[in-house]
């Protein structure tokens, strides 16, 4: 009954999204209030409905209810409650109800919190939320119903896939999601103010904070994706620049474009139609990673779910969408009134020089992550792109980006002085180039990337952090007053602190973990010792251990420094008892300054065990610092500028308007 | 931007790119597909002991001046029992094949091929698959077709097919003239 | 703290039995590998995999060094039997060179192409009135003054 109820609600939101999609946009057309009330109200319904439909499955799984193809092709009786409700999204079906169900909810959020807009835009941005909704429902409708029942039930389920059993995986779509889907409000936005032939400063007002939200998700996602193939794989990579990673990372990038132009368009009236531009690219890059994932047109580690009749369909969306979205552009575009000038070296300079980067280095994943399949079509010519092609062009690419980041805030707007900005952070700049010359003297390996790297790191934290003391005028007046003043801030421009800061850090991390990352791979007895990394390791003989719905065999390794226990760890290798599948767990203790891992392989036969084992300086700041950075972009989501909906008042404690 | 080109530049890539896409989707390519470089070059010299007591080694050497079908195999390959047939048939018709018994235990490959037939005019054994990765190995079967001159000529990895197997037969015919 | 992970394969890359005694030489062999892409997994170098295949190639590389062969005869031999497929960084040549020449060029073309709209219009901008320093400031206000002493 449950499932027949989602199943029609599922229906019903379809219905919805085409009142959604049309009425409001002949509302705002013709300036019938009606018409355009209706948008907030079937935006709500919408995410109502979608929202019944996602705990009807839910429930389904909660309660393993083996009628449901879906359930029975991706649950197990046996499993544990968390993995059987994270199961909903670890399938194709799944995945994409929660994506359009993100999608109503950030709909809703829009028709919520949107008082404030002008009722046209309000009207047509709620429109095109309504169409991309359309879209995705009948997607899932034809061609993905996870609601499809199974005749006679069967007694118990296939199990999902071990791997998908784990809290990083588990958790890493519906950031992602959110991410993706969040762009999706900055293109309606675009769309919106192209129809209405309007872009200026409220309206970037507007977009900023959807972005913004978007863009700390995705960033979420993406370190959550890294770090769980850091600890899955086993071989302490956290980045493969696979195509499913890249498919990510290419949204990210534009959407970190786009949070420094749309400041421009706000801050200056300035960069309008490349504004809009980015909005609708983006989120098709998020369109075309979900087509890339979901098609399997570029197989990859990722691709369980590959069907060639729904990525024919995903990607007529696509091209709906951004033909649509493009088609829009290319008329209504040269029409928007060019913006405030200003000269090359400027802080409006400043954060074109920002947006030429990431565009540039999105053409760089694009490019690479393409190419393969682009020879192929012309002429079966075969190549790969894989990792070295990546640190030879994105790496020394993204060296400029990173050196002009302590530089921005310091340009003023219309007008900078480089000069004045070059010795204001002289000494930070010292510092960074004695870092980096220590850095290589001490490097073991990749001398010049280390050295790079690492001054750029500090050059990175110590910048945003001398911009901040600047700021608040530190040392230069009493310390209480300093303190007032920080408290004064924007915090916006805390925001942008923390997250410049953060990375440097997560720089810091990857530098440390590429350049003095130790391996030892060993065949291990009990009772023998081996020296790793400065340690001395030794192993007692694995156990036999029952987990819910797998066996495993558990080593429990010692690393000991001079006597003394460092670490213990207890990686193992589990059978899975429905699907025989075996997977391998590698245990990790982390001191926030340096990862000791450790993973369990086969048995030799003669009483020894393959370990395999690493010592990763830094590795945990790589995640800290997404996470940090992450954290930046939601201070700034507090400020009361950026609050969605709160009308903009100047605040006159603040010496200037930051960012 | 203040041409009116540069607007519709977008457009047009993006619709570059769907109709890319679209063919990439329907044309099937796969884009796991390796190809083959070494087809018209020198076949690798290798130097294998034979499976059978007093059986010949399989050599480089042996490839000229006959046209030779090489297929490598193993009773652990569940494909390699599928494709056998066909490969009887074609030594049956005359046709020279030649076997490379690739990371097999003799005392298994031995039974299986008394129990489906051996079509193998000599049987090379490659016990670490070192010969396979002389001969750009990604998977078993694989099979090579070797004209007079020692020059690879066909390359298929896969198991063979009936089509497979008539356009090697054909190709055999064509290299013996 | 302790964190359990999953690992989507039992066995892991390079087997202790494959290491080279010869630190030298083992380096080498791991960044050959590094740069080989295994044939039968999806976007795995071989050094990170578990394929037999990708054993198989790994052994090759390490007899091939301990030969005495240079890293790029390895390369080379590897490729002459698996095609550029094999190779993940993609080889410079004009099949590739949009690859490698399409980001940088487009940087320079669109950087210049700004970088000179920008300076046409920072005229303008130099045109623009502009706000006074505060030393402009008190220096026209002592100024200022000055004109009421005078006049009075």
């Amino acid at each position: 009954m449950i499932p027949e109820v989602g199943h029609y609600a599922l229906v019903l939101a379809l219905v919805v999204a085409l009142v959604q999609g049309t009425l409001p946009l002949a509302g705002a057309a013709r300036g019938d209030p009606g018409l355009m009330e209706l948008a907030r109200t079937s935006a709500l319904a919408q995410a109502v409905l979608v929202l019944v439909s996602f705990l009807a499955l839910t429930w389904a799984y909660v309660v393993s209810d083996f009628s449901l193809l879906n359930v029975v092709a991706n649950s197990h009786s046996s499993k544990p409650l968390l993995y059987k409700i994270t199961g909903v999204w670890g399938n194709h079906e799944g995945s994409m109800l929660l994506w359009v169900l993100i999608l109503a909810l950030f709909g809703a959020a829009v028709a919520a919190f949107g008082s404030n807009l002008p009722a046209t835009l309000r009207a047509r941005v709620l429109a095109v939320q309504g169409l991309i909704c359309l879209g995705f429902h009948a997607f899932i409708v034809f061609t993905s119903n996870p609601f499809a029942r199974l005749d006679p039930a069967p007694f118990d389920g296939n199990d999902l896939n071990p791997i998908l059993q784990d809290p990083g995986l588990a958790f890493h779509p519906p950031l992602l999601y959110l991410g993706y889907v969040g762009l999706s409000v900055s293109f309606s936005f675009a769309i919106a103010a192209l129809i209405e032939g309007r872009v200026d400063a409220a309206w970037a007002r507007w977009v900023r904070p959807w972005t913004l939200a978007a863009w700390c998700f995705l960033t979420l996602g993406i370190a959550l994706g890294s770090w769980w193939a850091y600890y899955e794989l086993g071989w302490g990579g956290f980045w493969f620049w696979d195509p499913v990673e890249n498919a990510s990372l290419m949204p990210w990038l534009l959407a970190t474009a786009l949070l420094h132009s749309a400041i421009v368009t706000e801050k200056r009236d300035a960069l309008k139609s490349w504004t809009v531009l980015l909005a609708i690219l983006a989120f098709s890059l998020a369109l075309l990673g979900t087509f890339l994932v979901r098609s399997g047109v570029l197989t990859s580690v990722h691709a369980f779910a590959q069907d060639p009749a729904r990525g024919l369909y995903i990607l007529g969306f696509i091209v709906v969408v951004t033909g649509g979205g493009l088609t829009l552009y290319a008329w209504r575009a040269p029409r928007l009134p060019a913006g405030g000038l200003f000269a090359p070296i400027s802080r409006e300079g400043g954060l074109i020089f920002n947006n030429l980067l990431l565009a540039v280095l999105t053409v760089v994943v694009f490019l690479g992550t393409l190419y393969p399949l682009l020879l192929d079509a012309l002429g079966g010519d075969k190549v790969s792109v894989g990792p070295p092609f990546y640190a030879m062009t994105f790496i020394p690419l993204s060296f400029p980006l990173i050196a002009a980041v302590a530089f921005g805030p310091l340009l003023a707007w219309k007008r900078g002085d480089l000069l004045s900005a070059l010795r204001q952070l002289a000494t930070v700049g010292a510092v960074a180039i004695a870092v980096g010359v220590l850095i290589s003297f001490i490097a073991q390996r990749h001398v010049t990337l280390a050295a790079i790297g690492c001054g750029l790191s500090a050059w990175l934290i110590l910048g945003a952090l001398y911009e901040l003391a600047r700021r608040i005028k530190l040392l230069e007046i009493p310390f209480g007053d300093s303190m007032r003043r920080l408290a004064g801030l924007p915090r916006s421009s805390i925001g942008m602190t923390i997250a410049h800061a953060s990375l440097g850090i997560c720089m810091a991390g990857i530098i440390g973990v590429s350049v003095w990352q130790v391996e030892t791979i060993a065949v291990l007895r009990p009772g023998d010792t081996l020296s790793h990394a400065g340690f001395e390791v030794s192993m007692e003989r694995p156990r036999e251990v029952d987990g819910p719905n797998f066996v495993a065999e558990r080593g429990r390794i010692t690393f000991r420094r001079e006597g003394a226990v460092a670490a213990v760890l207890e990686p193992e290798r589990r059978v899975f008892k429905t699907t025989r599948r075996q997977t391998t767990e590698a245990a990790i203790k982390t001191t926030l300054l340096a990862d000791i891992y450790a993973t369990l392989g086969e048995s030799d036969g003669k009483g020894g065990w393959t370990v395999r084992l690493y010592y990763n300086p830094l590795a945990p700041w790589i995640w800290l610092g997404a996470a940090f950075c992450a954290l930046g972009g939601f201070v700034s989501l507090t400020d009361r500028r950026l609050r969605i909906g709160a009308p903009w008042r100047a605040r006159r404690a603040a010496p200037q308007p930051a960012e | 931007m203040s041409s009116r080109w540069l607007f519709v530049l977008p457009l047009l890539m993006a619709l570059l790119l769907g109709g890319f896409f679209g063919y990439a989707l329907l044309a099937g390519r796969s884009p796991e597909e390796i190809g083959s470089p070494l087809v018209g070059k020198p076949a690798p010299s290798i130097d294998l002991a034979p499976l059978h007591e007093g059986g010949k080694r399989l050599a480089a050497a042996d490839w000229r001046g006959q046209v030779s079908v090489v297929n490598f195999f193993a009773s652990w390959c569940a494909p390699c029992q599928v494709e056998h047939p066909l490969l009887m048939r074609m030594a049956r018709d005359g046709v020279r094949v030649q076997g490379v018994n690739y990371k097999n235990k003799p005392e298994d490959a031995k039974p299986w091929l008394a129990r489906l037939g051996d079509p193998y005019e000599r049987i090379g054994v490659d016990a670490d698959g070192k010969a396979g990765v002389e001969f750009g190995l990604s998977g078993v079967p694989e099979t090579f077709v070797i004209d007079r001159a020692g020059i690879v000529r066909l390359h298929l990895r896969r198991p063979l097919t009936p089509d497979d197997a008539q356009r090697i037969r054909a190709l055999v015919k064509e290299l013996a003239k | 703290m302790i964190l359990l992970a999953l690992l989507a394969a039992p066995a892991l890359a390079v087997e202790p039995d494959e290491v080279l005694a010869d630190k030298a030489l083992e380096k080498r062999a791991r960044e050959i590998s590094a740069e080989i892409r295994c044939v039968v997994c999806q976007n795995q170098s071989i050094d990170d995999s578990n394929a037999e295949i990708a054993r198989d190639m790994r052994r090759a590389i390490r007899e091939r060094l301990t030969r005495g062969d240079s890293d790029d005869a390895v390369v080379a031999f590897l490729r002459a039997r698996y095609g550029d497929y094999i190779l993940l960084r993609p080889p410079f040549d004009p099949r590739t060179w949009l690859l490698w020449l399409g980001p940088p060029l487009l940087l320079l073309f669109v950087g210049r192409l700004l970088y000179r709209r920008a300076r046409a219009r920072a005229a303008l901008v130099a045109d623009a009135p502009r706000e006074l320093t505060a030393a402009e400031r008190r220096r026209l206000d002592a100024l200022l003054r000055e004109d009421e002493t005078d006049r009075q």
